[in-house]
């Protein structure tokens, strides 16, 4: 009797689990085009030339509403959530703000949205799980809200956007569904004073950069010669990125979907990264971006190659002990010709959000134009070719001529067709899996050639 | 009717609120989870296949490289932080079971871990555990000595020098609690017989204090074999997978950006088998230490 | 009641004693000193003497919104214990006063789930979790804590139970007090330590829980644990508000726990030892 009943449990345990699953996609889906509809229907009625007017509408209409955001812990949400009083006494909006880590971010949009518990509106999605997103329908496709005049008014300026931004980091499948708002490119900091000391040059080419990296590793008490992160998993693949495409490498062929692990450039840029790091802190391999960059701003390491997006902490003297004794510039040089990162933080809408157009509204006055100087004085990362181009600005942060030119190198992998985070909706498990080979390598358990076989192996696997 | 069964049967009526309640709590999970594991469940994806044993195919033919290693390090880890623990408490509460004035300031110390909330307490192990601006490693070079504590070679022993700290007090404290609790007659008929210390304590203490030995030795080889907040907060596995225990293979699987549920079910179906087998050796060993007793 | 003999605390006892109570404390004592630190200090492990800042406090409790956190995990944690005790003070009290079937197997059942790993749990629970509409509620939490909070409190409290002489029960059921009567007035008050000893446990493990509050809540329900997300960035670990928080976390609990540390200890022996 009792096995009779737990096999009757199991089955109609299991029927409930499909069954949810399916009217969850049902829903989804009927959700997003019934809002889509609205869009091209029910279009707010309204001024919206000005911000004030805009304001004025958007409270009519949504005044008293709350959004709730899930935004992960980086220094342009720390910025928005400065301008946040400003918004809500403009519309009237509420925003309950939901600030974390990046993986636990990025886990906690999935759940929710597996669970089809929908409590978020806003999401800020990395550019990275962008492909992913919009292959699982976790975020709505954004070009309608972007073409619709009266929801996106022309002081927001689409088109001011970084273009590598927009194309690069916000898209997939054509179709886009995040606005960016941090964009991060990758460069060197490098201790002026010890390159003067010892009549060094900042590094131009991959080569030069190991072999500075080795000249400074034990060149002082305690010194190393470079920090990056190499956590296993994303920081890891992430570090690889970095400095893969000057080799000529990738994960996959972008064209025709081929992994591309154990191809012979991917393997060089492999080995070129062990080797470098053989130079970094002997406890690199747990590094991510926070001991990479400690490292570097407690004097520990003469170079450091990270995100743009970081250079702020350098220069700010109640973080940084070096902040008046570095130097930047761009990622080297590779056999394969120059290349630079191109990542970075989009606002997305949850395809679940009961109240997405005024998820809307929040996103087009965060990011306007308007606000982009706001934004960026409040420590936030500039993605707006307007704000690089600001003299204020420029002067203010002498990190700025080399982040355009960091960004000039990630024009040249777009325009080889490549773009830097592959666009692949398995991207987050690719991503790991290849981090963990890398790992390894660096581990001295396996050589770079043979964590090459294997990744390429279960990269195989995933993507086939 | 049911009057009269319940009225024949008085413990119910206490018991069976209890026992239906984890009843419900854990065989309803535990089916699912088994369903699960069956699947090849994305999360976020709409839709799923049944793919039977293929998942656990894949952790028993070697294709999922790390998972025999994380079952090793998981039960090494087991193994090591439980003889440690007990071997240290053991030693701590015969320390502590004299007369001393400061006594409860010592309790009170010792409880510290025990209190410590340990996902916030492996960020600041591992701030303390920084090769290079750790406190640790200022201790340490006083003496001359450095040690990178969480690299490759270090971070499994890391690990279990943070599940010492915080769990070794546990045992100490029920060791104590154990000795503090026996009786007094047997040792009055040994000194008349005129026994040795030693006699004394194989002979008596030892088995007396089994049941409590045992008891920590269930609590302390189960938790250790699911540890995840420590390493979780400190190593979050790695370096490569030196700290990557079963349920951080779990957590990595199923969440943490691949989002194979279905893998990570069967991983966690894996854990499950292990954990129970082994609290149930130990909880038999336990009874019979209880029983023989009584 | 000393049967390893009396023994003496000498000098090398009494220093062994004094390392053991430093090492014990010292990364509590670590924390507190970082949350008392500016950013840059904390990369500095040889600055012993320094101004305390009490911005991390500060930004913890105005930027951090800790209240919210500490209101839901006190919330979490009282329904939890209060209801685990209960219920399982009840089952103690079954196992402890009735002779049943297989009464030690069930028992032991009831020990053997205190076992389980949350992480095997947490993703079936969450799924149904969703499905009920539960998830990001204080009520899941209770729930998902009772699954180790009652099998504690049943082998805890039984030992408790057995203790007290049945012939006190007897007397009252001659002055025709019926058996609950009797539980909740006679022997819920004599077993008041072991009551204490139980909810202290209790109250440790479920305000210290992470797998569960991580998963299941986000928003409105998130338990102090979980903050540590909060501090993990790309811009840097906040170590000082980490620091902040972790005091703000632990100091309740280990301010009561030392307070009640008698009945803690004397709960630990779970009547092996009789």
């Amino acid at each position: 009797m009792s096995n009779k009943w737990t096999k009757l449990t199991t089955v109609m345990l299991l029927a409930a689990v499909i069954s949810a699953c399916g009217s969850g996609n049902g829903n989804g889906n009927s959700a997003g085009t019934g809002n889509t509809g609205g869009n091209s229907g029910g279009a707010p009625a309204g001024a919206t030339d000005t911000i004030e007017a805009w304001g004025e509408t958007i409270k009519s209409q949504y005044g008293g509403d709350t959004l709730n955001l899930a935004f992960a812990s980086h220094p342009s949400t720390e910025s928005f959530q400065k301008l946040t009083a400003d918004f809500e006494k403009l519309t009237g909006i509420k925003v309950k703000w939901e600030v974390m880590e990046e993986t636990y971010l990025k886990n906690k949009q999935l759940l929710d949205y597996t669970g089809k518990t929908g409590s978020y509106d806003v999401l800020m999605v990395d550019g990275f799980w962008m492909s992913e997103y919009g292959a699982k329908k976790v975020v709505e496709p954004l070009d309608e809200y972007i073409g619709n005049e009266s929801l996106t008014p022309a002081w927001f300026d689409y088109e001011d956007i970084i273009p590598a931004y927009r194309n690069g980091i916000s898209k997939y499948e054509e179709k886009t569904y995040g606005i960016p708002t941090a964009g991060e490119t990758r460069f060197i900091a490098y201790r002026k004073d010890l390159f003067d000391k010892y009549g060094k040059q900042a590094p131009t080419t991959m080569d030069e950069f190991l072999e500075l990296a080795q000249f400074f590793n034990g060149k002082e008490d305690g010194l190393y010669g470079v920090s990056m992160r190499a956590q296993r998993g994303v920081h890891a693949a992430s570090g690889l990125m970095t400095i893969m495409y000057n080799f000529g490498g990738g994960f996959i062929n972008q064209q025709t979907g081929e992994v591309t692990m154990n191809d012979p450039k991917t393997v060089e840029a492999l080995q070129f990264y062990v080797d470098l790091l053989k130079n970094a802190p002997k406890d690199v391999v747990s590094y991510t971006h926070e001991e990479a960059l400690s490292a570097f701003m407690t004097g520990k390491s003469a170079m450091w190659l990270d995100a743009t997006a970081l250079a702020k902490r350098i220069l700010d003297p109640a973080s940084s002990q070096v902040y008046d004794k570095v130097a930047f510039a761009p990622t080297p040089e590779g056999p394969d010709g120059k290349a630079s990162a191109l990542a970075g933080w989009n606002m997305s809408i949850s395809s679940l959000s009961k109240n997405k157009e005024a998820a809307w509204a929040f996103i087009v006055y965060m990011n306007s134009k308007v606000n982009a100087k706001a934004y960026v004085e409040g420590g936030g990362v500039p993605v707006r070719t307007s704000i690089y181009e600001d003299q204020e600005l420029v002067a203010a942060d002498p990190s700025y001529p080399v982040q355009l030119a960091a960004l000039n190198d990630a024009n040249v992998l777009v325009e080889k067709g490549i773009s830097w985070i592959p666009p692949h909706e398995k991207m987050g498990q690719i991503l790991d899996r290849v981090g963990y080979y890398v790992s390894a390598a660096m581990f001295g358990e396996v050589t770079a050639e043979e964590a090459a076989r294997k990744a390429q192996e279960e990269l195989e696997d995933i993507a086939g | 009717m049911i009057r009269s069964y319940f009225k024949k049967r008085p413990h119910l009526v206490y018991i069976m609120p209890a026992i239906v309640i984890l009843g419900a709590l854990t065989i309803i999970p535990t089916i699912f989870l088994y369903g699960l594991s069956l699947t090849n469940y994305e999360l976020g994806y709409p839709t799923f296949d049944f793919v039977w044993l293929e998942n656990y195919m894949r952790l028993f033919t070697g294709k999922d490289a790390e998972f025999w290693y994380s079952v090793s390090i998981s039960l090494g880890f087991m193994l090591v932080t439980t003889a440690i623990e007990l071997l240290l408490g053991f030693w701590l509460a015969v320390l502590l079971d004299r007369e001393f004035k400061l006594k409860f300031l010592v309790f009170a110390c010792m409880i510290v871990p025990v209190a410590m909330t340990p996902s916030i307490t492996g960020q600041i192990w591992k701030l303390m555990m920084n090769a290079e601006y750790g406190v640790l490693n200022y201790f340490l070079q006083f003496f001359g000595g450095k040690v990178i504590w969480l690299s490759g070679e270090n971070a499994f022993w890391s690990t279990v020098l943070v599940d010492v700290w915080q769990n070794t007090p546990f045992v100490a404290l029920i060791i104590y609690a154990g000795m503090r609790s026996l009786p007094s007659d047997p040792y009055e008929a040994a000194a008349i017989d005129g026994a040795g210390k030693l006699q004394v304590f194989r002979n008596i203490t030892m088995p007396l204090l089994w049941p409590m030995i045992l008891l920590a030795v269930i609590f302390r080889a189960i938790d250790s074999l699911k540890t995840f907040d420590i390493p979780y907060s400190l190593t979050q596995g790695g370096p490569g997978s030196t700290t990557e225990f079963l349920s951080l293979h779990v957590y990595r699987l199923g969440f943490a950006g691949t989002g194979w549920i279905g893998r990570s079910a069967a991983v966690s179906v894996v854990l499950l088998v292990l954990t129970t087998v082994i609290s149930m050796v130990l909880i038999r060993l336990y009874r019979k230490g209880v029983e023989n007793k009584g | 009641m000393n049967p390893l003999g009396n023994k003496k605390v000498g000098a090398t006892t009494a220093i062994l004693l004094l390392l053991v109570c430093v090492f014990c404390v010292f990364p509590f004592l670590w924390m507190l000193i970082i949350s008392l630190k500016t950013g840059t200090q904390t990369y500095d492990p040889a600055i012993w003497f320094f101004t305390p800042t009490m911005d991390n406090f500060r930004a913890v409790f105005e930027d951090r919104h800790a209240m919210d956190y500490l209101k839901n995990s006190a919330i979490v944690v009282l329904l939890t214990t209060l209801i685990s005790i209960f219920l399982g003070g009840l089952a103690a009290y079954g196992f402890a006063r009735f002779e049943f079937k297989k009464k030690e197997n069930r028992a032991f059942w009831v020990l053997s789930l205190r076992m389980l790993p949350p992480m095997a749990s947490v993703i079936p629970i969450f799924v149904m979790a969703s499905m009920l509409g539960l998830l990001d509620t204080h009520l899941v939490l209770v729930i998902c804590y009772m699954l180790f909070n009652i099998p504690f409190t049943i082998w805890m409290m039984r030992s408790f139970f057995e203790e007290i002489p049945v012939a006190l029960e007897e007397a009252a059921f001659v002055d025709g007090a019926s058996r609950f009567q009797v539980f909740v007035k006679i022997i819920l008050p004599l077993a008041t330590p072991g009551l204490i000893a139980t909810a202290i446990f209790c109250i440790i493990n479920s305000w210290n829980e992470f797998v569960f509050a991580l998963f299941l809540t986000s928003a409105d329900a998130s338990t102090l644990p979980t903050t540590v997300t909060l501090f993990l960035s790309v811009s840097g670990v906040a170590w000082g508000e980490m620091s902040a928080i972790g005091i703000v976390t632990i100091l309740p609990v280990l301010l009561f726990a030392m307070v009640v540390q008698k009945y803690m200890i004397r709960g630990l022996t779970f009547g092996g030892v009789k």
